[in-house]
This record gives structure tokens, C-alpha cells and sequence, in this order.
């Protein structure tokens, strides 16, 4: 069951009343701003990562801005979980050995539905080491605003 | 959905969830008892994606205690060695262990083995001359990223006999490994090769959805600054044609024609490709075993073959019209667009009957077992259509000698075999 249903669900038997789920994919969840900035995950990539170190000027200067970036749902994407890596390569076949290979997308209303298209994701773009149990988990993140 | 059955459904959830509860806890106590190498290898092999290799890394800090845990897990005959999954297989090298290493050329020698191109850079990593002659070996593999692990290889144990096959891979099919050629033959003495890279500046191709120039023109450009004086600014975010990026490999030619007196004349295969309009239909295969397939079939009836510069084959008139018909009546019955697990066999349909608007994608992914019936039926058909348009004639040109055969040989190992015959969808 998806949770979307489950929290349906939850309302229905408390008594309140329950909007259905608002997103779906290729569904604009906000209007574009003209100050939507274009990035790569090319350009992303194109620096030596090494953990604890900064990311170049030029990529932490996106931190808080909105961007759009296009790329591929990483093959291997659990079905309804609310955030995915972004990856550059349709296969996958290059892994994600590096935390600067991909943008983490959190999902805000909607759940992952694997698919092999190529996506273009806009949303607030955030930079800066994530860790987990002492793992880097994620480097660049967005929150997702609308996916094409 | 009514509110009783809604709280009965909410009872039940509560039930399950007081189960996996203590589920949970039973895992984590399980995870707080285990050392840290037993914990590495946990989350090498499940973590999420990005904390696999991470983790894996951190056993290479304790090699004999990891070898020993990781040994017996590979089994007898290492039939366990897949299942540890691409980040493990990579350290294997690293970990200086006889029986780790003989594992990662075992599972070299076996096609159907998911990890290759992992076993290869693990090797490559820890190149050791005696090795040198195997290495050697596997430039002729079907996988692009073996032979560039391959070079790898051959620079960390100074092969220098092995020049004459770097030569030959400078007309490699595979971009990577004509670069690595490249680099390394520049690296040892030939100033020459380097022309290679700076071709690959110009390159704007593209393969679908996938940027394969622009992925060339980073790769090459970093491979040039480190072996020239100046790359004059260049920039791989910006298209070739940009008058800063022309005037930078301008001035690149111009410091390497004072090293280099002959400009050496470079294959079709490694010149520079432009992007291609009407790319219509497409077949990309990345089999383990029988190597890579990039093909497009365009609107003006001419099939690609490969990417960067393709080779192109004129088809008959009416081809690829018939085709798109084909491919939209066979897609529009499919239910889905994925089928399979992660692995490093794939299949993959592109779609774009209409250039404004974006390809689409059907794949089929072969996890490390093979799966009956695993292409769809109509994705068969448009398969079995699709290599009736390729030559299957031998030619000198690697990319189309006896393509129908190679291709149909890829298919079998991924999806299932297309019979010859036509097959009607479930």
C-alpha cells in the first residue's frame, strides 16, 4: 500500500477530512520563477571530490538557489520511498562511486515510480556534506519543486 | 473506502507494525554485537548505493582481518563471489590476498560474471608485472571498461612492450579506452596521441538522452591539462563551437604542433562527431559477455552505428517509417517501461517519433541470473524487426562486421533469444 493511501486512510477514520494526494508526475508544484538556474550533473561532477574538503566556489554559490537539472532515476530505486539520486548516466553502468556523482531529490508529496526517461527535476538546491553513521550519504540535494 | 474498514485496516497496522517493531530491534541488536570489519562488509554489500564503496574503502585499512571474513564467504570455487556485490569485488585487489586475487581473475574469465569491469580496476589498481601478459589479454574484451582497466594496468606496471596494442586501441570503438590509449602513449613519449584528446574537445554527439560528447570533451579535457602547458581556458560546459572554446583548442594544436611535426591522421571512429537530427529508434545492448551496442535509426533512412562518430549505413527507403510504425503499435500495448533487476546487463529501446518532444525509454535489466521470458513479447518483436534492417556481411569496419549476428548474439544473453520467426505479443 502507498502512503499516500495509508494517510488517506488515517483521516478518514479520524474523521478529518482528506485532500487526495496533489502530485503526480509531470505535474508542475510550482510555478517556475525566472530565476530558475540551469545546472549539469556534468558540471557537478567536474572536480576532484575528496571527503570533508568544499566543493568549488562556483557550485557552493547554488547553495538555496533554485535550480533545474536534468538526468536519470539511479537504477535500483525502491518503489514509493520520497527521495532518489539523480545520475548522469541512463545504465547506471559508472555506479555512484562518488558522493559528487549525483543529486539526492527529496520528494515533498509525491513517492518514487522507477522509470528509465530522462527527468528534468526543479527545486531548492542544497549543498554541503550529509552523514550518516559516519558515511557521506549525499552532497548536493534538491527539494523538488516539479519534475518533467 | 468506509471508516469501519478503514479502522479495521488501522488495527491491523498497528499489529504488523508492534511486529516489525521487534524486528527491528532484533536486527539492531544483531548489528551492535557485530566488529567493525563485520559491519563494513554488511554495508558494502546493503547500505545505500553511496555508502557502498565507502565502506568498502574503509576494510582495505584492515586487510588480513577483512580477507579472512571475506574468503570463505567467496566459497570453495568462488560461487559466492557475485553475491558480495561490485564495491567488495573492488577491494579484492587492494587486500593483498593469493586467494582474493585469483578470485578477480576467475571472475574475469567468466562472461556472465556481473562484476568485470570491477574485477578488472581491482586488478588494475594493484598491477604487479607478472601479471602484464594477462593484462595485455584484456584489451581484446567486449566490455570498454575492462580494456580502459586493461591500460590502467599496463601504465602502473610500465609495460612497455604493450605499445603496439595501445596503438591499435587508439581505433578503439570505445571512446574511454581510445582516451586512456591516448594518455598513456603520450605519457611515454609520444606527444602525437595527445591530438586524440584534443579531437575530443569538439565533440557535441549525443546518444538519445545521453550527452556522450559533452561526457568526451570533460573526460578529455582533464587528461589535457594535465599533460600540456596551457589548455587556454577551455571549457566543457561550453559548447565546442563557443569562440573562447575554439580559439582555446586553437591554441592547444598550436603547443603541440612544437612537440609534434607530423599531425597524425586519426581513424572515422576517433574523429569528432555533430549531433544528429531525427534519431528515431534506438538499440542500446551493454551485455557482459558479448560487449556494447549503440544503434539509431534515423528519419532520413540511414542506421548509425556507435557513438561520437558513428558509422552509417544507407537503408532502403520507407525503412525507418516502417519501423516507427511497428515500434508505436508494439509499445502502445506494453504495460511499463522497466523489467528485470539491477546489473550490468542491459537492454534499452529508445523512442522519439518526435524530435521536439523527449525520448522515452523501455529497458530490460538481466540481474546476475538468467530469467526466461524476461523481454516482454512486444519489446521481441520490435527487436526482431529492428535487426532485420542491420547488415550481416563481415566488413573491416569492427562496428558493422557481421552486426545482425553480434547483435542478435547480445540480445540472446540479455533479454532471451528473438526468433526468427514472427512472434505474437501476450
Amino acid at each position: 500500500m502507498k502512503p499516500t493511501t495509508i494517510l488517506l486512510c488515517l483521516s478518514l477514520a479520524l474523521g478529518i477530512s482528506a485532500t487526495p494526494p496533489k502530485s503526480a508526475p509531470g505535474t508542475s508544484l510550482a510555478s517556475l520563477q525566472d530565476d530558475v538556474h540551469e545546472i549539469t550533473l556534468e558540471d557537478l561532477r567536474d572536480f576532484k571530490y575528496r571527503e570533508g574538503k568544499r566543493p568549488p566556489k562556483r557550485i557552493r554559490a547554488l547553495d538555496g538557489m533554485r535550480v533545474s537539472v536534468t538526468g536519470f532515476m539511479a537504477l535500483g530505486t525502491p518503489e514509493g520511498v520520497e527521495e532518489y539520486q539523480l545520475i548522469s548516466d541512463s545504465c547506471g553502468c559508472d555506479g555512484l562511486d562518488k558522493p559528487n556523482h549525483f543529486v539526492l531529490v527529496q520528494l515533498t508529496d509525491e513517492t518514487t515510480t522507477f522509470t528509465p526517461d530522462q527527468l528534468t527535476v526543479t527545486g531548492i538546491f542544497s549543498v554541503g556534506e550529509e552523514l550518516e553513521d559516519g558515511f557521506v550519504t549525499s552532497l548536493f540535494r534538491l527539494k523538488a519543486e516539479s519534475t518533467e | 473506502m468506509t471508516g469501519v474498514a478503514c479502522s479495521l485496516l488501522l488495527l491491523g497496522l498497528a499489529l504488523t507494525s508492534s511486529v516489525s517493531r521487534e524486528a527491528v530491534q532484533a536486527e539492531r541488536d544483531e548489528q551492535a554485537e557485530e566488529s567493525p570489519v563485520e559491519k563494513y562488509v554488511r554495508l558494502a554489500r546493503e547500505g545505500k548505493p553511496v555508502v557502498r564503496p565507502q565502506a568498502a574503502r574503509r576494510l582495505i585499512e584492515m586487510k588480513a582481518e577483512a580477507a579472512a571474513l571475506l574468503v570463505p564467504l567467496c566459497g570453495q570455487n568462488g560461487e559466492g563471489v557475485a553475491a558480495l556485490g561490485k564495491d567488495l569485488v573492488a577491494i579484492f585487489g587492494a587486500l593483498e590476498n593469493s586467494k582474493l586475487r585469483a578470485h578477480l581473475w576467475t571472475s574475469l574469465a567468466d562472461g556472465d560474471f556481473p562484476w568485470r569491469p570491477s574485477a578488472a580496476s581491482s586488478l588494475a589498481s594493484t598491477a604487479v608485472p607478472e601479471e602484464a601478459l594477462r593484462y595485455r589479454m584484456l584489451l581484446d574484451d567486449p566490455i570498454g571498461r575492462v580494456r580502459t582497466a586493461a591500460i590502467d594496468a599496463l601504465r602502473n606496471v610500465d609495460h612497455r612492450e604493450a605499445e603496439p596494442a595501445l596503438r591499435a586501441a587508439l581505433a578503439d570503438q570505445d571512446d574511454r579506452v581510445r582516451r586512456s590509449a591516448a594518455a598513456l602513449l603520450a605519457d611515454w613519449g609520444d606527444p602525437c596521441a595527445l591530438y586524440w584528446l584534443i579531437e575530443d574537445l569538439s565533440r557535441e554527439d549525443r546518444f538519445f538522452s545521453l550527452h556522450t560528447g559533452k561526457l568526451a570533451r570533460y573526460e578529455a579535457a582533464e587528461l589535457l591539462e594535465a599533460r600540456l602547458e596551457s589548455t587556454h581556458e577551455y571549457s566543457a560546459r561550453k559548447a565546442p563551437t563557443e569562440p573562447s572554446n575554439i580559439a582555446a583548442i586553437a591554441g592547444m594544436r598550436e603547443e603541440l604542433a612544437q612537440k609534434c611535426a607530423t599531425v597524425p591522421q586519426l581513424p572515422a571512429v576517433a574523429r569528432a562527431g555533430t549531433l544528429s537530427d531525427g534519431d528515431a529508434l534506438g538499440l542500446e545492448l551493454r551485455s557482459c559477455r558479448r560487449g556494447e551496442f549503440f544503434l539509431r535509426w534515423n528519419v532520413s533512412d540511414v542506421l548509425l552505428v556507435g557513438t561520437g562518430n558513428p558509422a552509417r549505413i544507407e537503408l532502403p527507403k520507407g525503412t525507418v517509417t516502417r519501423l516507427l510504425a511497428s515500434a508505436a503499435e508494439q509499445l502502445s500495448e506494453l504495460k511499463g517501461q522497466f523489467w528485470g533487476e539491477p546489473g550490468c546487463d542491459i537492454e534499452q529501446f529508445h523512442y522519439q517519433p518526435d524530435a521536439a518532444k523527449r525520448p522515452r525509454a523501455y529497458r530490460v535489466n538481466k540481474g546476475q541470473a538468467a530469467v526466461e521470458g524476461l523481454r516482454p513479447a512486444e519489446l521481441g518483436v520490435l527487436a526482431q524487426h529492428l535487426c532485420k534492417t542491420l547488415p550481416d556481411a563481415p566488413s573491416d569496419d569492427p562496428r558493422i562486421d557481421r552486426l545482425a549476428s553480434r547483435v542478435r548474439e547480445a540480445l540472446a544473453q540479455l533479454g532471451g533469444e528473438i526468433p526468427a520467426a514472427p512472434i505474437a505479443p501476450r
